[in-house]
């Protein structure tokens, strides 16, 4: 799968029906998942109305940790197979997970204020999420601090490598250490502890989600392809010049 | 199932906690749109210029057999 992909033609063919696919089924789950989040499930017995940012904080902090392990995955196959569309596909995703993370810590943030009467609290998950964040930021900002390309790519990837130890200690924060945070509520051992009235929106909201970061991914990636095509047109045509 | 608001002041106000919920899920749809807006606007200016390059080589390929 990843030799196939790896070629940018194959690359290509398959995000000329995935890209549309993806998005269509992306903004179709999305619907869904708005409607009934918004308009069909019931208010929580404890938190009222304000649990329906539960609907968009728990799918985006889905989304910051897959994309970080999406990176991890490119980051790996780059350095040891030295797949450059893989290069191009963890940089893809570090800016979508950035963003998603940025999301999650808001609207996180703004569902704390009613639930635990502050905007922010230094405590396990929502530390480790801050540092994800930054890792994200600092991955980026590597990147373009270093002008040779496979050497900014070697470099990144070393660095999310070493940041993915980060990955459990967000998952395993709330359990490790009394936090206010609460704790896992969907993936847990003797499964989800949520209502399924708010469990199954909460599901269609994830996949929405996973949908269209799937969609976001591929098109960053190819127009990251694009531009670096582009780039290579670009020095052959300056090659050619002054051959002539 | 039934809908939780009899009315569109109900769902706006949201018990109170309208601006919380209103703010974090037009944040969300704003990032979501775009991450994927973006990508979208960088493909089509990409494919522009891949497309003019190309244009150029091959003109200028075609000035060097002539």
């Amino acid at each position: 799968m990843f030799n196939y992909l790896a070629n940018p033609e194959r690359f290509s063919r398959f995000a000329k029906w995935a890209y549309p696919l993806l998005l269509a089924l992306g903004i179709i789950t999305l619907a869904i998942g708005t409607v009934w989040s918004l308009l069909y499930a019931p208010a929580d017995y404890q938190q009222s109305q304000s649990a329906r940012i539960m609907f968009i904080h728990v799918p985006a902090a889905w989304i910051s940790t897959f994309a970080y392990a999406t990176m991890a995955v490119a980051s790996v196959i780059f350095l040891v197979w030295r797949h450059n569309l893989a290069d191009l596909g963890a940089r893809a995703a570090a800016e979508i997970g950035a963003a998603f993370t940025f999301l999650c810590l808001v609207t996180g943030s703004i569902w704390g204020r009613p639930t635990w009467g502050t905007w922010w609290e230094w405590d396990g998950r929502l530390t480790s999420v801050l540092v994800l964040f930054f890792l994200y930021l600092g991955y980026l900002a590597l990147r373009s601090s270093i002008d040779d390309e496979q050497k900014a790519g070697r470099a990144a990837a070393i660095l999310c490598l070493v940041g993915s130890i980060n990955i459990p200690i967000i998952r395993y924060s709330v359990v490790w250490w009394n936090t206010l945070h609460q704790p896992a509520a969907i993936i847990r051992k003797g499964g989800p502890s949520i209502h399924p009235e708010l469990l199954y929106p909460l599901l269609v909201m994830g996949v929405a989600f996973m949908l269209l970061f799937g969609a976001s991914l591929i098109g960053r990636t190819k127009s990251l392809l694009m531009a670096k095509r582009a780039k290579n047109l670009e020095a052959k045509l300056v090659y050619s010049g002054e051959n002539q | 199932m039934t809908p939780q608001f009899h009315n569109l002041q109900e769902l706006i106000a949201m018990d109170g906690y309208g601006g919380y919920v209103w703010t974090a899920w037009g944040l969300s749809f704003l990032v979501v749109v775009l991450s994927l807006i973006f990508p979208y606007l960088a493909q089509k200016k990409w494919q522009k210029r891949v497309s003019e390059l190309e244009a150029l080589l091959a003109a200028k390929k075609k000035n060097e057999k002539n």
